[in-house]
Parts: structure tokens; sequence; C-alpha cells
């Protein structure tokens, strides 16, 4: 039986944010938000290995009130209990006191033997949050898996894959760990519209709110309060926009095609 | 002598009542099975509803039957003939059993009684003539859709052996003992004539009778318990069941009602027989595997493991056995009802009124609601960004950037709504029919706007069976959509225009849909656009299922491309759907080929120039094809609303 803790980041979807030149910030209204996509291959693997191993998927994610519906649909996909760690009072949080938070979330849950999140958040891309939680949690941790490759239950250790740019590195752990995985690594399954439909129609069955005071966390730690970090500016960084089209496949083409690549400095 | 119909003449009284007897027990055994299978199947007579329209319908019924002329015509030589031969074998009952016994009294005399032979022998002649064309047929001619069983064989020689017996038995009957009226039965009369002449002894013809009318007799008793037990029950089931349209889907919930009582039936579609409504069980029961829809599948023609007999058949035969048996994986591979196009050409091909796609949707709907199986990545993009694309939502705008087109502000008015669709908005090939449209509208000077926040209209979702989320969907659309003032609802896609006209009128959500087609042919009709240039390419038209099947839109794109063509448009023979429709614009189901080249390959037969469409997933698919085939450069494909644009100048 495998107990797995996976965090998720209900995130507005970059894709849709302009940024706003004159006023140096980013335009976040009417931007829809979504599940940070990595969270969703987290939230896989968490599900696959509950299926290989038997045991139970949590998902917690610290947020404002508006992320319900992410967790709902992570609930759609399997997840058997979401919990959202939510207070006025982590508002403005930085990584570190945002994996604070979270670790004293994880801590309020108990037991677990594996902690699953996404690599990086789209819109902040940080890739904090794992590595800072492990070392809160004070267990081993490990960023950019790309593969669980065995959990050994009598052991106690897991096998996990890591692939690198010049090659393939094999680790070995003792549970419980923390974990960070990226897009790609998996492809996530897709919300059970039933269980969809029954966590909109039950949503207290299967998702949980926490404040401060429920995780016991220490209010100078959490928060703007609890963040050593201040952002000062945000500038845009233009980029240069470049297309080839080419439409057809002969010879000629191709070569048209290295030389471009060739010019533009890709190769 | 007055003419009257002779009764047991040279029969036994023991041969009688072994009759008597034989067909009380085939009515006993006819009934009770009947009776027992419908109950089984849960029909309760109160939902016996429109047998008027049942006995209107069988007319129709013969005349889609009738588009196979050979086994058209010999299904349609037995069922009348058998007909007859039926109400010929009442008034017998009536006169003989009622009158005759009760009344002392009888009406088969003179010249009704000369009628009634003369009728008797057209209609047994044309039910010989119609049984001995189906056993050629099935014997010699063998058409690829039909599949020999026991049971046909059977049951072609019971109805041969009711026949042949009963011109013998007249022969023989008229032979040794002659009538002066006996040229009345005119078929029985030559065979006496045939018999006298090969020396019939009165002691030989009194001697074969007996057995030759008891045999007769109880042909028809068998006949009788063939009708309950044999796939010939597909004639009284045809009154029992009700067939569920094409156009019009049924729901297994009503999302508003849900979310209010926060109660919700469980499972949701289909996967055991069980879960099948009684119609669904009772027209299942009345497929006779004939195949006629299996030869309409665009899937099974391009080699995929759907048939929609398959289905049928194996719901039927599932049904027989047990209630309770999973069908899918075991009975029905997951693969043959995410091959379904949807298209409905199946439901449209069967004449026993049989919807062989609402099993295949029910299917669906438990695997994706149930149990979140669905293939491809097109519903996960469209729950996360609304299209199923899954590209940003600030995209969807582009393709009327710079065109300057009027964004409808809540309580703005405008004489037409335009919705796009995801195809039109997002694709780059198809932006620019979304682009022309608008052209052709400010041509023909119309009021027409579009929505700021238009999105997915729900279509894929509820032909992959997350009914769920097309309801989400749907819902969110018609809120939306009434805050608006807007007269014609103008759609470029025909999936869209089905959803709004058919799915989402029964939900509440009524409003005034016209495809592009249609709106253009208005335009055209109207005088507010003029074709000034004629079309020099010759030209064909493919008809997308969702215009021509669901919506029986055929005449409109016709009409148009008439105008704008004459004598360069040329029909394609066949019709078979592109590929695109219930999903397949979005994942590929495994085949030995691929519908739209299939469909492809129908269009080039007729040599054209310029492939009409008038479907975004149909043009899509057209030029996969014609790329795929080289015909880039040989054939263009376009949309009607393309073609028509360029002559309007």
């Amino acid at each position: 039986m495998l107990k797995i803790i996976v965090g998720i980041k209900w995130v507005p979807d970059t894709a849709d944010v302009k940024f706003d030149p004159v006023k140096g910030t980013i335009i976040r209204e009417g931007v829809e938000s979504i599940i940070n996509p990595p969270d969703l291959n987290a939230i896989e693997l968490a599900l696959a290995l509950k299926e290989k191993y038997g045991g139970e998927v949590y998902v917690i994610s610290m947020s404002p009130p508006s992320a319900i519906k992410g967790l709902k649909m992570a609930v759609a996909m399997g997840v058997d209990k979401a919990f959202l760690v939510s207070d006025r009072k982590f508002a403005a949080a930085d990584t570190l006191a945002t994996s604070y938070t979270l670790s004293c979330a994880i801590k309020k849950i108990g037991s677990y033997d594996l902690v699953i999140f996404g690599e990086e958040t789209i819109d902040s891309a940080t890739g904090h949050i794992g590595p800072e939680v492990g070392e809160m949690l004070g267990i081993p941790h490990l960023s950019y898996v790309t593969e669980v490759q065995e959990v050994d239950l009598q052991q106690r250790t897991i096998k996990m894959v890591r692939e690198v740019e010049d090659g393939v590195e094999f680790f070995q752990a003792n549970l419980p760990v923390v974990i960070s995985v990226g897009v790609g690594i998996n492809t996530p399954r897709y919300p059970i519209p039933l269980r969809r439909l029954l966590t909109e129609l039950e949503t207290n069955k299967y998702i949980e709110t926490w404040a401060l005071n429920d995780i016991g966390a220490d209010p100078e730690k959490v928060g703007f309060k609890g963040s050593p970090t201040r952002v000062v500016k945000v500038i845009a960084a233009p980029m240069p926009a470049r297309r080839l089209e080419i439409r057809e496949a002969s010879g000629e083409t191709v070569k048209l095609f290295i030389k471009r690549l060739k010019e533009a400095e890709i190769i | 002598m007055l003419p009257s119909r002779p009764y047991f003449t040279f029969m036994p009284s023991w041969a009688v009542s072994v009759f008597y007897l034989s067909v009380v027990a085939a009515l006993i055994f006819f009934f009770a099975k009947m009776f027992f299978e419908v109950r089984r199947y849960g029909f309760k007579i109160s939902k016996l509803k429109n047998i008027n329209v049942k006995i209107k319908n069988l007319l129709e019924t013969e005349k889609l039957l009738l588009t196979d002329i050979y086994g058209g015509v010999a299904h349609t030589f037995v069922a009348i003939g058998l007909f007859i031969l039926f109400l010929g074998t009442i008034c017998v009952f009536i006169e003989y059993d009622i009158l005759l016994k009760f009344f002392n009294t009888r009406f088969l005399t003179g010249v009704v009684y000369l009628s009634y032979e003369v009728v008797m022998d057209v209609a047994g002649l044309i039910f010989f003539l119609g049984v001995l064309a189906a056993i050629v047929r099935r014997a010699f001619v063998k058409p690829s859709r039909l599949i020999n069983r026991k049971e046909d064989a059977v049951i072609l020689f019971i109805l041969l052996y009711g026949g042949l017996s009963g011109f013998i038995m007249e022969g023989i009957r008229l032979a040794i003992k002659p009538v002066p009226w006996g040229s009345a039965s005119f078929v029985g009369y030559i065979l006496s004539q045939m018999f006298v002449l090969t020396g019939l002894t009165y002691n030989l013809g009194c001697g074969i009778y007996p057995f030759l009318w008891l045999s007769h007799g109880l042909t028809l008793s068998v006949a009788v318990v063939a009708f309950a037990f044999t796939k010939l029950k597909h004639f009284p089931l045809y009154f029992l069941g009700v067939q569920n349209p094409l156009e019009k889907w049924v729901t297994p919930f009503n999302l508003p009602l849900v979310l209010e009582s926060k109660k919700i039936e469980v499972p949701l579609g289909v996967n055991k027989p069980s879960t099948l409504s009684w119609d669904q069980k009772i027209n299942a029961e009345a497929c006779v595997n004939c195949g006629r829809c299996e030869e309409a599948c665009p899937a099974y023609r391009a080699g995929k493991i759907l048939s929609p007999r398959n289905i049928v058949q194996k719901i039927s035969f599932t049904l027989k056995k047990s209630l309770n048996k999973e069908l899918i994986s075991s009975i029905i591979n997951e693969d043959e009802i995410w091959s379904c196009t949807t298209d409905g050409a199946c439901v449209k091909a069967c004449p026993a009124l049989i919807n062989p796609l609402d099993y295949i949707v029910g299917l669906r709907r438990y695997q994706a609601m149930n149990l979140g199986k669905v293939p491809g990545s097109a519903l996960f993009n469209i729950l996360v960004r609304d299209n199923p694309y899954g590209l940003p939502r600030s995209e969807r705008i582009g393709w009327r950037k710079n065109l300057d087109i009027k964004v409808l502000k809540e309580g703005e008015e405008t004489d037409v709504l335009y919705w796009v669709g995801c195809a039109a908005s997002y694709d780059a090939r198809l932006q620019k029919v979304a682009q022309t449209v608008v052209k052709i509208l400010r041509k023909a000077g119309v009021d027409f706007a579009v929505l700021k926040d238009e999105g997915c209209c729900g279509e894929l979702a509820r032909r992959l069976g997350d009914e769920y989320l097309f309801q989400e969907i749907m819902f969110r659309n018609i809120e939306k959509l009434k805050k608006y003032k807007f007269r014609i609802l103008l759609t470029t896609c025909p999936h869209g225009y089905n959803i709004f006209k058919n799915d989402y009128s029964e939900f509440n959500g009524k409003f005034k849909v016209y495809s592009h087609i249609e709106f253009i042919n208005k335009l055209l009709e109207e005088g507010k656009l003029e074709i000034k240039a004629n079309l020099s390419k010759k030209v064909t038209y493919h008809d997308p299922c969702y215009l021509k099947l669901y919506n029986n839109l055929t005449q409109e794109p016709r009409k148009i491309l008439m105008k704008a063509a004459g004598l360069k448009f040329v029909e394609t023979k066949k019709f078979y759907c592109c590929g695109g429709g219930g999903g397949g614009n979005w994942f590929e189901s495994k085949g030995e080929q691929r519908p739209n080249i299939l469909r492809f390959r129908d269009t080039l037969e007729v040599n054209p120039d310029l492939i009409a469409v008038a479907c975004p997933y149909c043009l899509s698919m057209f030029e996969d094809a014609a790329k795929t085939e080289g015909y880039e450069e040989k054939v263009e494909v376009k949309d009607i609303a393309e073609i028509i644009s360029e002559l309007l100048e």
C-alpha cells in the first residue's frame, strides 16, 4: 500500500496572459486558470503507482478558494481526496513560504510514502517547491524524475530514473521521498466525467479546506511575512519571431531548409 | 350449382383434429414466447404507441427495401403474398369455424368465392416466386452482405414447402374431383391438367391428398411458431418497438435536475444488456441480419473492425442468453465503438427501424462517463481550453483580426449571429472559410455579428459519450445566447448546426439555426446575392452527414451549385461519410484503409476539377486525402461559400 501526496498549483493559462508594456505588469483579467501542466503528470504518475501497488492518492494545493475547480478535476482523475490549503495569511508567498506551508499540510496528513510535484509552474518556473519541501520534511528529494521503475514496499525503497541531456541516471532512495516530474513523462488520464459530476454534487466528501490554524503553521513563516523574496520589476523580453514555411518536400527544399537552419544558427 | 369452398375433401377426421390441435398449440407457443420475451425486456402494453404510424410506415419500409431491387422485390413478394394468404385463411376460419358452425351460413360462395380463389392463387404465386427468388439469391447470387445461417435455410424451406404443397394439393383436388369453376384457381387448374395428363388416378390422388393436406396444415403451424422463435419475429416486433430517430439523441440525465436533486442514477450508458432501454432490447431482437447497415457504414467499408450489423447481432445474441453479461471487451471490442463516425447511414439503411448508432452511443457513454475512457486528447483540450485543438482561448479570435466585425455586446441586437465554431476559428485553412462567409454576408448587406466569447458547442463531447461535459457546455451556451438579441443563428459547421438544431432544442435552447449553405441559398433566391460569373470547372459535391442524414438538407447546396456551374455540376454516384465525424477528425481508429481516401476516390469517379464541401471536417478530410493520393495539384477542395464568393464579382 502506497500513500502518495501530490502537490498541485492552480495557475493562469499563461498562453492567454498578455504583458502590459506601459504598466510593466501582466494582464490576468479574463484569463482562465488551469492545473499547472506538469502537475497533471504528477497526478498521473501517482495514480499509475496506486494502480500498480495499491494505496491512496491525496492532492494538496496552497491556493485561493478558486482553486477548488482544479482540485475537483484532480479528484475526477481518480485522486481519493484533495486538500485545499487556503488562508488569506498565505497570500503573496514566495517559494520558501509556500514550501513551508505545504510541508505543514503534508505533516498534518501524517503518514506518506511519496510526495510528487510538477517540476515547475508555468507562471513562475522556479522549480523550488519539490526540493524545499523535501528539506523541510527532512527526507530525500529528487527533481526531474522521468520514471519510477519500482517501489519495494518490503524494503521501503524506490528506484527512479532521470533522463539528463547526456545520459540516464538511476537512483534508489528510502521511502518516504519527494520527487518532481516534468511534462511528457506520461499522458495524464481524462477526468472521469461521472466522478467529476459526483465531486460537484458532494464537494465536501472529496475536498477538505484547511486554514492556517488547521495545519498548525507559524504565522510568521507564511505568506508575505514569511517570504524573503521581493519582486522588484517585471519586464517583457520580446522574442524575435522566426517563421519558416516549407510546403513541399523535395531535394531542393531539404537543402533550402538546412541552409536556413544554418543561417539561423540552429545547427 | 353455386360455386362454394369445399372443406376437408378426402380428409379423415383424425387428420382434421391433428391439424386443429397443432394450430392451437402453435398459437399458444407463439403468444407465450412473445409474451415472455417482451415482458423480459420490460415492455408493457401501455408503451405501445403510434401503431397507426407503424402501419403507415410499413409502406415506407418496403420502399426502403426496394433500394436493393432483387432482395427488395423478393421480400415484398413474400410479405404481400403471405399477408394475403393469411387473410384468406382468416376468411376460411370465419366461414367454416364460426358462420357455418354457429349460424349455418356462409359467404365464400358464387362470385365472391371465385374472386377469392383468383386472389388466393395470385397471392400464392407471388409468394412462391418471392420465396424462389430468395432461395436463388441466398444459394447462388450470394450478395456479400448476406450471411447464410441454418435458420435462413430452414425458414426458406418451410415457406417453399407451404407454397408448393398448397398448389399441388389444389391441383390434385381439381384433377380427381373436377368442378366447372375450377379454372378460377388458375395455378391449381394448370397443375391439375398436368396431373391428368401424367395419368393421376383417383385412388392415388385420394391416397396422397390427406398427407399433403396435413403437412401443409402443419407447415402453417410451424410457420406461426417461427414468427416468434426465428428471425421472422422482426415482423411482430416491428409493431412493438420504437425507433429512436437519428437526429434526436436520448439523454440519460438532465444536468440542472441532477445538480438540484444531487442525485444521479448510475451506471450511465450501456455496459450490460440490462442497461438497454426496453425498445433497444426489442429492436435488437428484430434484427434479421440483412447487413444493409453494414453496407452503408464508412468504417466497415474502410476495413475497420466495426460493423453496425455485428453490434446489433452481438447485443441480440447476448440478450437472449443473459441480461447481465458485460458487453465491452468479451463481446464487443472497444475499437468497434470508437471506429464509428456517427454519420447515421446505418440508421437510415435499416428497414426494421433499428438504430445501431443508439447502441454504439450507449456503449461509448458508459466507457466515457463511468470509466473516463475516451480516445485522443480532444475532450481533455475542450475541458481545459474550451476547444478540441488545445490552443489558447485567446487565439480563438485570430481569424477575425483586421476584419473589423461587429462583436455583439450584451443587450445589443443583430439580425444574424454568426457562430463560427472551433474549426473555422482555429484551423488556418478553415479560417479562410469563415472569412469568406463574412465577405459574402457583407456583400449581401446582412446585419451580422459575432460573440466576444464564443466557445466550444459541445458536439464532440456528446458524440464521444461525455454527456456531462456536453450538457455543461450546452447550458452555458444557452444561457450565454439568451443574453443577446438575434433572429438567426448562423453556422458554418454542420456539426454545430445540428447540435443547436436538434440537441440544444431538446433542452429548451430553441434557436432559429441556419447552415451557411442554407443561408447563402436564401440570399441567392432573395436576389441579395447575384452570381455574375460561371464556374468554369467541373464540380462535384460531397454531402456532410450532419446536413444530409441528420437534417435532410440536400437541395440547397445543389441549387447553389447548379446556379454556379450548370451542367458542369456532376453528382458523385455513391454516398459515404468522409470519416471525420464522431471523433474521426480527432483520432485515428485502426483499419485497413481510411474512410476519407475511399470517399475521395468515389468523387474522382466523375473526374471533377473541384470538390465542393460544406463542412470543415469534410474539407480537412478531403484535402488530406488529395495530398495523400497525389492529387493536390489536380483537384481542388473548397467550401461552397468559397466557390460562390469568387463568382459574385
